[in-house]
C-alpha cells in the first residue's frame, strides 16, 4: 500500500473526544430539558463547560483538518456518496461551532449569568435581548436535532463502511493502527 | 431613604432536614446577621429591565451555594421554560408606569 491510509494520531484522537463529548451533550441536553429534579441544575451545570470544551476542541480541529487533509475515500465510491460524506462532515463542523456559540449566545441575551466553575463566568457575547434569546433557545433545539440526525447518518455511514465494504473507509478513523492494507485486504 | 432588609441565616447544627421545604425549623435554631439588602431606586417594567430577565433560584452570588432542596432546581427549570415562552412573545408597552425617579433618587 502506498499514500496515507489512516487519518493522523491527533485527528483520531480529537475524533474520538469529540464523539463522547458532542453524544453526552445531546442526552444532557435531552436529559436537563425534560426534567424538574434534582438532575437539572447538576445537568445544566455540566452542559456549560463541556460545550464551551467543544468549541474550543473544534476550532483546534478545524485548524488541524485544513493542515492534515483526510485520507482520499476510495474510488470506487459513486460520486454522490463522496460528496454526501464531505457535505455531512461539513455539516457536523459547522453544527460543532454553532450549537456552543448559539447556547452561549441566548443565555447573553437573556442577561443570564453563564457560570463554567465556581466563580468563573463568560462574558456576554451579545445584547440583551428577550425575543432574541427565545429565537437561539428555539435555534438551539432545531439544531440539536439535526446534530443528532447528522450523526446518526455518519455512524450509519461509518458503519456501512467497516462491516458491508471493509473498503478502509471505517479502519480509517479506528483509535488504533490499522493492519497494513488498512482493512483493504479484506474485501 | 433606601429600603433595606436583613439577610438573616439560620444555623443548622442538628442536621434538621434541608431537603424539604415543608418542614419548618424548631425556633431555637442560631441566626446570624450576613448582610442587607438595599434597593436604591425603583425601575419600570420597560425593555431589559424586570420584563426581559428570569428569575433563577440557582444563579447564586459567589459565597452562596445551592442546598439540597429540589425545589431549587424545580423551580430553576420551569422558570426557564416560562422565560422562553414570553420572551418569545411580541410585548405591548406596559400599562404599568413608575415614577421616573426612584426612592432615594433627587433626595
Amino acid at each position: 500500500m502506498t499514500g496515507q491510509t489512516q487519518f493522523t494520531v491527533f485527528s483520531r484522537l480529537l475524533h474520538w473526544l469529540m464523539a463522547v463529548l458532542v453524544l453526552t451533550m445531546l442526552f444532557i441536553g435531552v436529559g436537563m430539558v425534560s426534567s424538574v429534579s434534582e438532575r437539572y441544575a447538576l445537568l445544566v451545570s455540566i452542559h456549560k463547560p463541556i460545550g464551551i470544551a467543544i468549541l474550543i476542541l473544534v476550532a483546534i480541529r478545524l485548524v488541524n483538518r485544513l493542515l492534515n487533509p483526510p485520507p482520499p475515500l476510495p474510488a470506487h465510491m459513486p460520486l454522490w456518496q463522496k460528496l454526501a460524506a464531505k457535505a455531512s462532515h461539513w455539516v457536523l463542523y459547522a453544527l460543532m461551532f454553532a450549537m456552543p456559540l448559539i447556547g452561549w449566545g441566548m443565555l447573553s441575551a437573556a442577561r443570564y449569568p453563564i457560570v463554567l466553575f465556581g466563580s468563573l463566568d463568560l462574558p456576554p457575547i451579545l445584547p440583551h435581548d428577550a425575543m432574541l434569546a427565545a429565537e437561539l433557545r428555539h435555534l438551539h433545539t432545531y439544531l440539536a436535532y439535526l446534530l443528532f440526525a447528522t450523526f446518526l447518518a455518519h455512524l450509519g455511514a461509518a458503519l456501512l463502511h467497516g462491516l458491508i465494504h471493509r473498503d478502509g473507509v471505517f479502519t480509517s478513523m479506528i483509535p488504533w493502527r490499522a493492519r497494513a492494507g488498512g482493512g483493504g485486504a479484506a474485501r | 431613604m433606601p429600603l433595606q432588609w436583613r439577610l438573616v441565616v439560620t444555623i443548622d447544627k442538628h442536621s434538621a432536614s434541608t431537603n424539604d421545604a415543608t418542614l419548618a425549623w424548631p425556633a431555637d435554631r442560631e441566626k446570624v446577621d450576613v448582610g442587607t439588602l438595599t434597593v436604591e431606586r425603583l425601575v419600570g417594567e420597560g425593555e431589559r429591565v424586570c420584563r426581559d430577565v428570569n428569575f433563577d433560584p440557582t444563579a447564586l452570588p459567589a459565597g452562596i451555594a445551592l442546598s439540597d432542596d429540589p425545589l431549587l432546581s424545580a423551580r430553576s427549570a420551569v422558570y426557564a421554560v416560562s422565560y422562553e415562552r414570553r420572551a418569545g412573545e411580541v410585548k405591548e408597552p406596559s400599562a404599568v408606569t413608575t415614577p421616573a425617579m426612584g426612592i432615594g433618587a433627587g433626595q
